[in-house]
């Protein structure tokens, strides 16, 4: 399978997705990008095209608001109908969570990291199947793989979207469409910038380096980097007797 | 989280702690935190000025690491423009594969374009193309009231001569353009000659000023009378002959880190004779003419990341000064003399001849004449009084000193070296301050 030449993105304004963006840029791709800000993409769009890119379309939308979600499909189906390559990178991390649960900071957690890219997803596989191809790549998280006491919420909506994934990956397991289950460790980005950092933090570049490569590769379930499939064979087979006295 | 006391200048001298550092992700968040927070601001570029420039002990900084987006080219007029937090790293990545290359570049690749505005920097070619700002066209300058003043040497060209070489001091650079130009081959035909003194540095450098584009000395100061500035001189140009496959292949530049800081027993004066020793047996022994990549030619240092650790924790003092043309035999004997003679010794010192192109910035350091940069250790106060008995010196002769690289200059000091600082600071942006704004008014 080939590299997308038209690829729509999500969540474009993150960190991680514009070093991936990058590299499509330089090859020439075709983008449409998604995010909040409207004038945050139109920053996104001189660079990508500045690097290289072939066209940049771009349009607002707000992974809380389902009708915003609704539209922005609509949009990018509609403008453009040779898409061949969907990267959803949103994501949201609450603040430490302390004892007590706000509920309200679940929902949108979930919503955000969860129900958005469900919806999303939603839209863009009928095109998929009428393309006969498509590549989905989603960035989900380690996090996804353990719950922790600082980040439950997060972990949690994380998981239902690693599982979703590979329940999506079943059900198109008889067309041409890839889907591609992205975890990075822990990255340098804004969401990331009040955490203490330490040696296993890898850089953006890199993360979205090893992102695009993956969308060439036929791996469904990638680390990002490699090295974190060690890491977590070795987290998850902790028994949760011992694991929960961790101090992760 | 990097804590607040994270925040360290190259040198890791002086020593300071800063209330906060603010990382903005596009102009509006930039605006807003200058308007919404008291305590005096400072931008931020990638933290590789020496001194306290980049510092402001107490107060804020304002980062322009998340603005790093290009903004256009223009493939006819090589034009970039882009954000501040932009690196000429990040520039040569995207443009040297296109055949385009920043005509000024410094001796480390991972410098924002803001800071090289800032600092008005210069490289090894000053005697060709001048400071960095000479390659700028116009910038945006937000302030802390909100404005945005778009400026270059035609419009708003006053705040456009304060704010090249302004030391961060006008407000915050949101975007500038610069002028790349074309290049052929990623390739530096270079050649070095072993100097047995300072006479000889004087009359290579003449004639290489004629026929190398670039050309810079490394110097032993380890030694005296007719050893004195014994080293090696480097010249060179870009290599003619079209090699487009190299442009796109040469990016890749192997790189090692120094984990820790590197114990002090080992920066005595001594075991810096005998790297000097070392430096010149090794580099003698080079082919004197070699074609190497840019990255080996501009940017040797970058292979190790980091390398400010080998200085110990109480990190390194730089110090740069340029004496004018007319004094510069006289001055450099005497610095030279003085610095051998206080056994403080400098592992990297450089000596180069800047040319006749005038500096734009109201501040900006260089004039015509010698310029020559030294690092010692943090020794403490030996090399504290060695660089003060240095000023005397470098007043004496008419020459001033490089603020990216200095954290020692007395306030009067600074103030004779700048005649124009007092023109300067009708440009100062009343909420923006630094440590070395600081120390450089505090008559
Ligand atoms: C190995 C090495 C080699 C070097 N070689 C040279 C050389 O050959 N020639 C030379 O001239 N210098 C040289 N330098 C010094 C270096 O080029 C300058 O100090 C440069 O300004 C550093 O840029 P920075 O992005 O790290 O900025 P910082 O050090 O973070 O900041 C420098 C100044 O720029 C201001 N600033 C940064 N961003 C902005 C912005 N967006 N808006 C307004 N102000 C801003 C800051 O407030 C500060 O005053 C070298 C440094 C190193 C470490
Ligand atoms: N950094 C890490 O260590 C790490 C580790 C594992 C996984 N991840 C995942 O990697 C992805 C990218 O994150 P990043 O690290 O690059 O962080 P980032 O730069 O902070 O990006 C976060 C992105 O999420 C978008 N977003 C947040 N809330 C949104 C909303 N309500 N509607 C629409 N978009 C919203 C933001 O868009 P706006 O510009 O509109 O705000 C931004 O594009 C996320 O899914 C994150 O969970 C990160």
């Amino acid at each position: 399978m080939n590299i997308p030449n038209h690829l729509a993105v999500f969540g474009a304004t993150s960190e991680i997705a514009w070093e991936t963006c990058k590299h499509f840029a330089e090859q020439g791709a075709h983008l449409y990008l998604c995010a909040r800000k409207e004038d945050d993409l139109q920053r996104l769009a001189d660079d990508l095209l500045t690097r290289g890119a072939r066209s940049v379309a771009f349009c607002p939308f707000d992974a809380t608001e389902e009708k915003s979600i609704d539209l922005a499909c609509s949009k990018i189906l509609n403008e453009f109908p040779r898409c061949d390559g969907l990267y959803i990178a949103h994501g949201f991390l609450p603040p430490n969570e302390d004892n007590a649960i706000d509920l309200n900071i679940y929902r949108t957690t979930m919503q955000i990291n969860y129900f958005s890219v469900v919806q999303i997803l939603e839209k863009f596989i009928p095109h998929f199947i009428k393309l006969k191809y498509g590549k989905i790549a989603v960035i989900s998280s380690v996090a996804g793989e353990r719950g922790k006491k600082r980040n439950a919420a997060y972990s949690a909506a994380k998981a239902a979207l690693t599982t979703f994934l590979s329940g999506l990956r079943q059900k198109t397991k008889n067309t041409n469409i890839q889907v591609i289950t992205l975890k990075p460790g822990t990255v340098i980005t804004p969401m990331t910038a009040n955490l203490p950092q330490n040696f296993l933090f890898t850089r953006a570049e890199k993360a979205g380096r090893l992102i695009y490569d993956s969308f060439k590769k036929k791996n469904e379930n990638v680390y990002i980097p490699g090295f974190w499939r060690y890491i977590m064979l070795i987290t998850r087979i902790i028994p949760e007797k011992i694991f929960k006295h961790l101090n992760l | 989280m990097q804590d607040a006391t994270n925040y360290e200048s190259w040198g890791r001298f002086p020593k300071v702690t800063h209330n906060r550092c603010f990382f903005p992700r596009n102009p509006d968040e930039t605006s807003h935190f200058l308007q919404s927070n008291n305590a005096s601001f400072l931008p931020r570029g990638a933290g590789r000025s020496y001194g306290d420039v980049c510092l402001n002990a107490g107060a804020y900084l304002i980062s322009s690491q998340h603005q790093n987006k290009f903004k256009s080219f223009d493939n006819e007029s090589g034009i970039l423009r882009c954000e501040s937090g932009v690196t000429i790293s990040d520039i040569i990545q995207s443009f040297l594969p296109l055949g385009w290359f920043p005509p000024i570049v410094p001796g480390t690749k991972f410098v924002t374009i803001g800071g090289a505005i800032a600092n008005d920097i210069h490289g090894k070619n000053h005697h060709r193309y001048g400071n960095f700002s000479r390659c700028v066209e116009k910038l945006a300058l937000l302030r802390s009231d909100g404005e945005i003043t778009v400026c270059d040497r035609n419009q708003n060209s006053d705040v456009f001569y304060a704010t090249i070489g302004g030391l961060g001091l006008t407000g915050f650079i949101l975007w500038a353009e610069i002028k790349l130009r074309k290049l052929v081959s990623p390739r530096i035909v270079s050649e070095s000659i072993v100097m047995h003194n300072i006479d000889d540095f004087w009359q290579i450098s003449q004639d290489a000023n004629e026929n190398y584009e670039y050309t810079v000395a490394w110097i032993d100061t380890t030694r005296r009378t007719k050893n004195m500035g014994r080293g090696i001189f480097y010249r060179g140009n870009h290599e003619e002959v079209k090699k487009d496959a190299l442009l796109k292949t040469s990016l890749h530049h192997r790189s090692v880190s120094v984990p820790f800081n590197m114990p002090e027993i080992l920066l005595n004066f001594r075991s810096i004779q005998l790297f000097n020793e070392f430096f010149l047996l090794k580099e003698s022994h080079h082919e004197s003419r070699r074609t190497i990549n840019y990255n080996s030619f501009f940017f040797p240092l970058d292979s190790v990341h980091h390398w400010n650790r080998m200085y110990g924790k109480r990190g390194l003092i730089q110090w740069q000064c340029v004496i004018p043309h007319s004094n510069q035999h006289k001055a450099l004997n005497q610095i030279l003399n003085t610095i051998c003679n206080s056994k403080v010794g400098s592992f990297l010192t450089v000596l180069k001849e800047f040319g006749e192109i005038k500096s734009e910035g109201l501040l900006s350091f260089p004039m015509q004449g010698t310029t020559l940069a030294l690092d010692f250790p943090n020794t403490g106060r030996t090399v504290q009084q060695l660089c003060t008995q240095l000023h005397e010196l470098v007043l004496r002769f008419g020459g001033r000193i490089y603020p990216a690289k200095d954290a020692l200059m007395s306030a009067e000091h600074f103030q004779q070296f700048y005649p124009n600082f007092s023109k300067f600071k009708e440009f100062i942006d009343p909420k923006f301050s630094s440590s070395f704004y600081r120390r450089i008014t505090q008559l």
